[in-house]
């Protein structure tokens, strides 16, 4: 039996093939991005019983399924399957998906030497969705073209990029404040404005902010699809003091323990922002203010331990008049608390969380409750709001 | 392994169905669809679950009809056996009450009481089906078995046989020398 099949494909974002009977057949056919004509001639076994003709089916996953699963794995993996017959030597060229890890080499020059490898040797007209970009010492840095992978995600469409330069320590985060200057290393410096225009989602880790103009670092304006955003570890240029978030998409936006080497503002232009969380266990930022209408803003997390402008925390809280869920730390409502006591409570006025629904108080296992402040913070803070209840978790 | 795969297939369709009722919790107000596997069984399947098949969803678009009346919509790819499996993790990841955690046991359940072939038939429906979600989920997890594992057993796993020859494989590594590639 034979079967003839005129195959094309289009489009940039296909990764599954839709109909399975069409790709049980199909042996040779490009998968994403590039434009196949292809004859193909498949002849299926004669002569064998029913049971073998599915045993066959079971032991060929379509091209494009196998090609989903090496998409989980770390690209030095998923180019390692390349030896496993000729059917698979090029089909890691069209994976969507690009892991880096230094960790998984021993030496720079290997890992510089991959790096290029893979970006030279793949199929430049697949996109690549997902770029995940990590070294396990900021250090390793000077011994990569991370240029050429940023240029590389620009010209293929990269839509979810994580860049982490953060130092592992025993698999997990170091705190910046333990380490000296040296030990942090070079920090790469996020281009002015980033120009990857197919981005979605951002995450940065360890990454410098240079002033795009005067004393304002504007860094995402140009990322016209960014939808979530997340800054952890991350510094600010010495002349930088106001870090200007202005996306008119921007839909989660999330900062942990970030810029901690000197006081700065926080500005965001982020019509669009859903959700906003800020954790900060020294927490320098100054002020956070807003130059449009967060009127979709509907979710707050603010949990920070220490904030040498404790007192500007009620400032804040009048951007979030929108919100239905928000989560603060004990430390903050102690903050409020402070203000409160000191300064004559008719002068301070009380925010209105009209639409609020819950409102969750974070504890800290190594500092004390304020249970007594509790009570006269959630009274203050609740004034307004149709809800009644806090829960303290 | 290639026996234990031969004596759940041979399971009487019966079996099946009896497995099938059983699962079924039939809320009578919920309209359901017909769906006939590629083994000739019928499922009632509420529409609710059903519609989150791509394929489903596909047939209906072209012949609507067959959401009202009798016709069972046919998956030629889907045995009855899968079928059941992957009601069974659409039920409960559709129940309102399952927390995260509940889900997280379920998966783990649902992977290790399938053996390789099984995982992979699976895998074929989803793929078939058009099942986001149970898709994802498969393939990741075969992607984790493979993880560190070496050529001969990825090579078992997915039936493959090695057509390089020595002198094509010493080639081929030199040339990709860059990716640390390894043929063992």
């Amino acid at each position: 039996m034979c079967y003839l099949l005129n195959f094309e494909i289009n489009g940039l974002f296909l990764l599954r093939i839709e109909n399975s009977q069409v790709t049980r057949f199909l042996k040779n056919a490009s998968v994403e991005g590039k434009e196949t004509e292809g004859m193909l001639v498949v002849k299926t076994k004669e002569g064998e019983s029913e049971r073998n003709d599915e045993r066959d089916r079971i032991s060929e996953l379509p091209m494009s399924v196998l090609l989903y699963i090496m998409n989980f794995m770390n690209t030095k993996d998923a180019v390692q399957t390349c030896v496993l017959s000729k059917h698979w030597k090029e089909l890691w060229k069209s994976l969507t998906t690009l892991s880096f890890n230094s960790l998984s080499f021993r030496k720079h020059a290997k890992f510089n030497n991959f790096v290029s490898g893979i970006l030279s040797s793949r199929d430049h007209s697949v996109s690549v969705l997902n770029l995940d970009f990590a070294l396990c010492m900021p250090t390793d840095l000077e011994f990569v073209n991370f240029n050429r992978v940023m240029e590389y995600a620009l010209l293929h469409n990269c839509q979810n990029l994580t860049i982490d330069f953060s130092i592992k320590f025993f698999g997990s985060d170091l705190p910046l404040v333990c380490l000296t200057r040296k030990f942090i290393g070079p920090y790469w410096k996020l281009p002015k404005s980033l120009q990857i225009p197919a981005l979605k989602t951002l995450n940065l880790v360890n990454i410098r902010f240079a002033s795009s103009n005067n004393d304002c670092a504007e860094p995402f304006s140009t990322c016209n699809l960014l939808n979530t955003l997340v800054l952890k570890n991350c510094t600010l240029d010495r002349d930088v003091k106001v870090l200007c978030i202005s996306n008119s998409n921007l839909s989660s936006f999330k900062l942990h323990d970030s810029f901690r080497q000197k006081p700065y503002n926080i500005v965001l232009s982020t019509p669009n922002l859903r959700s906003l969380t800020i954790t900060d266990s020294c927490c320098r930022c100054r002020q956070l203010s807003s130059t449009c209408n967060l009127s979709f803003l509907e979710e707050v997390n603010i949990e920070v331990i220490f904030n040498e402008y404790s007192s500007s925390i009620l400032s804040w809280l009048p951007l979030f008049s929108n919100i239905k869920k928000m989560t603060l730390s004990m430390d903050i409502l102690k903050f409020i608390s402070d203000v409160l006591s000191h300064s004559h409570s008719t002068k301070t006025q009380p925010p209105s969380f009209v639409r609020l629904e819950s409102l969750k108080v974070t504890m800290n296992q190594w500092r004390g409750s304020y249970y007594e402040e509790l009570n006269t913070v959630a009274q203050f803070l609740l004034q307004n709001s149709p809800l009644t209840t806090v829960d303290v978790i | 392994m290639a026996e234990e795969t031969e004596s759940t297939k041979t399971e009487p369709l019966k079996t099946a169905e009896e497995e099938f009722k059983k699962l079924e919790i039939t809320e009578e107000e919920e309209s359901e669809l017909k769906l006939e596997t590629s083994d000739h069984v019928t499922f009632m399947v509420e529409a609710s679950i059903a519609m989150k098949f791509g394929a489903v969803q596909q047939y209906l678009e072209v012949s609507p009809a067959a959401s009202a009346s009798a016709t069972a919509i046919p998956l030629h790819n889907v045995a009855s056996r899968e079928l059941i499996l992957i009601l069974e993790y659409y039920r409960m990841h559709d129940w309102v009450d399952a927390g995260e955690r509940d889900l997280k046991e379920f998966d783990e359940r649902f992977l290790k009481d399938l053996n390789y072939e099984e995982l992979k038939e699976l895998l074929l429906a989803a793929n078939y089906l058009n099942v986001e979600k149970l898709f994802n989920f498969l393939t990741k997890s075969i992607a984790n078995i493979i993880r560190n594992k070496d050529v001969e057993f990825v090579r078992t796993f997915f039936g493959i046989d090695n057509d390089y020859t020595p002198e094509e494989e010493a080639a081929y590594r030199e040339e990709n020398a860059w990716a640390g590639v390894k043929f063992v």
